[in-house]
């Protein structure tokens, strides 16, 4: 009995220390996070957060340049993967934000600016580097007239393809398909010659992105529509007007061109498997060239190309679909926007070159929103001849939707992201559910504008026009 | 008189030494359960994307609410598994625990194996069975396609149906192992002579199941059913990590419905997700309360 009593007041001891020792873990992580380290006299430091999946990215290859090449400003970064938006979401709610921090989309953005987060760059921007930059990198990032952020890079998307399932297949490699017809027919015939081994297309149902990489942007280059269906012509949302690339891919996905089991893959399962000879084609952005040339180590061998986007035979094809979702931006509490905003420039005038000088055996294309060193890298003779290029020209046919309305709605009701994959899997009632998201999206279009949330007159641009836009 | 006093004295400090206990676990209820339930009631009746200043709307989400198609199919697929889970695991694991209290070579081994999986995260479970499944590569059509029983790979998760029936099989993998320790509880607290004197009246084994084991489990099965419902009602893993709900919304059940509007990356609406947790629990409690309408006499017997 004594035992038995002595054991519990001993186990309940252990308790309450492991108790306290764990709230003072938390209680000492806040001064662990960099925030009011001892500074070197003289010496600015600025705290940022970057999104990414690995420890090393072109953002943080050039953040280390920048901290080598000056000596009045540290930048001490740090990088998140998953859940990037919630981490930042909570540390503004929590008054722990970075000087600067990355951005991932622009609707991000626009909560951001809504909630009084971040602090207007105009007065910091330096007339330099306003002549270096692409226009629309700041305009994206403007709201009420005034810069809240910078884009730093040019995305777009571009069908890959792989050489060697394309020769296995009795495909010329050099021939990629020009339009969706000649694609489908490609998809058969390598998903047949690939008896379960491989197959034609890969489509990561999974990711929420899927439907603005895959039919939005066909949408788009047909002249169609805008991204999310909305039509810039009529100022209205109208998802009908995607009914035959819906069609279609539901072709492909009943034909079994598709590889199995893209009702449960996100894009980095279909790029897993892109990697690794078992897809054929699939969209993908135009940062993946980088991704596969240096950064997937299991694509080492992979013999693969890009080709412009097809669209469907006959079709007049329309602008490219160019995004600039992610950029960066500064905290309104930040004391050193000065600063942040030379962190933030030297970014993305030297993205692309940084890479280089530190690993100069890893070619890759720029994108960058300074035309000048597009044209300087790109016309390199090592780059030029990099995997994956042949899909990088018509980069003039590149533009971009000064407003993405459905990126400033609040929905209520089933997202298209959560509709396209039933209709696509299995192909029935698609005009019935399409005028209902019309209906959904447009009532939430309609409340948007009553709050004043989006203006009537970018809706619906004069002699708007998908060809010349 | 004095000894009333001194008891008197003696409940008092007895309160004080049950107050005194209580409170820690108390203050942490209070912190971690009633105040962001009512933090969320709260928010039920704004709009609130997590970032921006929340505004007030009334009731204006639980009209929403009662319009949102998705929602009430979420509700009817919860209710579905709840069904289908009773269903199916009620019986299997009553079966397993007669057969395992039996004279069977092995059955401590049984017992453990068919347990174990409760002692395993139902995330990590969910992501098996979900490499299980897999259309490409998948060893459950392996194995059909190795025995001959298909030609093509079947997508498991990518038809409705099949993938209601996945989630199914791991809920009932997962659970049915724990409600067999249960029964196997309540079948050893039966008196051993009952079955005696059965057997020396003739009695055969099913006889002595349906006339002895079945009638003095009874009790037994409301706590059980309850567990199941419960269960059931708090569904979220394993379905998110199987099919997150998809096809399209066809799986996707209350809590991943909830959880979706909560933290979805394209423009959250914590106001309206609070709107259907509340929705949720009024659901829950209901269906609580109409269960314990119909067997409230039993428990009471019990």
């Amino acid at each position: 009995m004594k035992r038995k009593r002595l054991t519990a007041i001993l186990s309940s001891i252990l308790l309450v220390v492991m108790l306290v020792s764990g709230c003072s873990e938390t209680k000492n992580a806040p001064t662990q996070d960099g925030s009011t380290v001892s500074q070197p006299q003289g010496k600015v430091e600025l705290k940022a957060w970057m999104r990414g999946s690995g420890n090393e990215s072109t953002a943080t290859i050039v953040t280390d340049e920048f901290n080598e090449k000056q000596s009045d400003i540290k930048v001490n970064y740090e990088v998140y993967g998953d859940n990037y938006t919630d981490v930042v979401k909570l540390a503004f709610a929590s008054n722990e934000m970075p000087d600067y921090f990355s951005v991932a989309t622009i609707g991000d953005l626009k909560q951001y600016v809504d909630a009084g987060y971040l602090a207007p760059l105009d007065d910091y921007i330096s007339d330099e580097f306003r002549e270096k930059i692409n226009p629309s990198a700041l305009a994206q990032y403007t709201y009420d007239g005034k810069v809240y952020g910078i884009a730093d890079s040019a995305r777009f998307i571009r069908l890959y393809y792989n050489r060697d399932l394309f020769e296995k297949s009795g495909l010329d490699p050099n021939q990629p398909p020009k339009t969706l017809e000649e694609m489908l027919t490609f998809a058969k015939q390598i998903t047949e010659a690939g008896k379960g081994e491989y197959f034609g297309f890969g489509l990561p149902i999974k990711s929420g992105s899927t439907w603005e990489r895959n039919i939005d942007n066909i949408a788009i280059l047909s002249g169609l529509t805008g991204p999310w269906a909305f039509d810039y012509t009529t100022g209205r949302f109208d998802f009908a007007k995607q009914t035959p690339i819906i069609e279609y891919f539901h072709e492909l996905y009943a034909s079994g061109s598709i590889m199995p089991g893209s009702e449960s893959m996100d894009i980095e399962m279909v790029r897993a498997n892109f990697a690794t000879d078992k897809i054929a084609m699939y969209f993908d952005g135009n940062w993946m060239i980088n991704g596969y040339n240096n950064e997937i180590e299991a694509a080492k061998n992979l013999n693969y190309d890009t080709a412009l986007v097809p669209i469907f035979d006959g079709q007049k094809r329309a602008k490219d679909y160019l995004t600039m979702d992610s950029g960066l931006a500064v905290s309104i509490n930040s004391k050193h926007i000065a600063e942040a905003v030379k962190a933030i420039e030297y970014t993305t005038l030297n993205l692309y070159d940084a890479s280089m000088n530190k690993y100069p055996d890893r070619i890759a294309p720029a994108f960058s929103l300074v035309e000048e060193v597009n044209v300087r890298i790109n016309s390199m003779d090592e780059v030029k001849s990099t995997k994956g290029m042949s899909g990088i020209k018509d980069m003039e046919n590149l533009s971009s939707f000064p407003v993405v309305p459905s990126q400033k709605i609040t929905l209520e009701g089933d997202s298209r992201e959560v509709v396209y994959p039933i209709l696509v899997i299995e192909g029935k009632d698609i005009e019935k559910e399409l005028q209902k998201l019309s209906d959904s999206y447009n009532a939430a279009l309609d409340k948007a504008i009553e709050q004043g949330v989006l203006d009537e007159s970018d809706l619906k641009p004069e002699g708007f026009d998908y060809y010349t836009r | 008189m004095r000894t009333t006093y001194k008891n008197k004295k003696h409940r008092f400090g007895c309160k004080i030494q049950i107050a005194l206990m209580l409170a820690p676990l108390l203050a942490l209820f209070l912190l971690f359960n009633v105040y962001p339930l009512l933090c969320s009631v709260f928010y039920s009746f704004t709009k609130y994307n997590g970032v921006a200043v929340q505004s007030f709307v009334g009731f204006d989400n639980y009209k929403r609410m009662f319009h949102d198609t998705s929602w009430w199919k979420s509700v009817w697929n919860t209710l579905q598994f709840t069904v289908m889970g009773y269903v199916v695991q009620v019986p299997l694991s009553l079966l397993t625990a007669v057969l395992l209290n039996g004279k069977i070579r092995g059955r401590n081994f049984l017992r453990t194996t068919f347990f174990l999986p409760n002692v395993t995260s139902t995330a990590i479970i969910g992501i098996i069975f979900y490499f299980m499944f897999a259309s490409y590569n998948g060893i459950v059509n392996g194995l059909l396609q190795s025995v001959g029983l298909i030609e093509r790979p079947i997508e498991w998760l990518a038809n409705v149906t099949l993938a209601k029936w996945v989630i199914i099989l791991l809920n009932t993998w997962g659970q049915f192992g724990f409600f067999m320790v249960l029964f196997l509880a309540a079948i050893q607290r039966i008196p051993l002579e009952l079955y005696e004197s059965a057997v020396i009246d003739g009695a055969n084994t099913r006889q002595k199941f349906t006339r002895i084991t079945f009638p003095l489990l009874g009790s037994m099965f409301p706590v059980i059913t309850m567990m199941v419902i419960l269960n059931a009602f708090q569904l979220f893993d394993s379905v998110k990590v199987i099919t997150n709900g998809g096809p399209g919304n066809e799986t996707s059940v209350m809590a991943l419905h909830i959880y979706n509007y909560f933290f979805s990356t394209s423009g959250a609406q914590q106001g309206y997700a609070s709107a259907l947790s509340v929705g949720a629990t009024v659901i829950t409690a209901l269906v609580g309360a109409l269960y314990l309408g119909l067997t409230g006499k039993k428990f009471h017997d019990s």
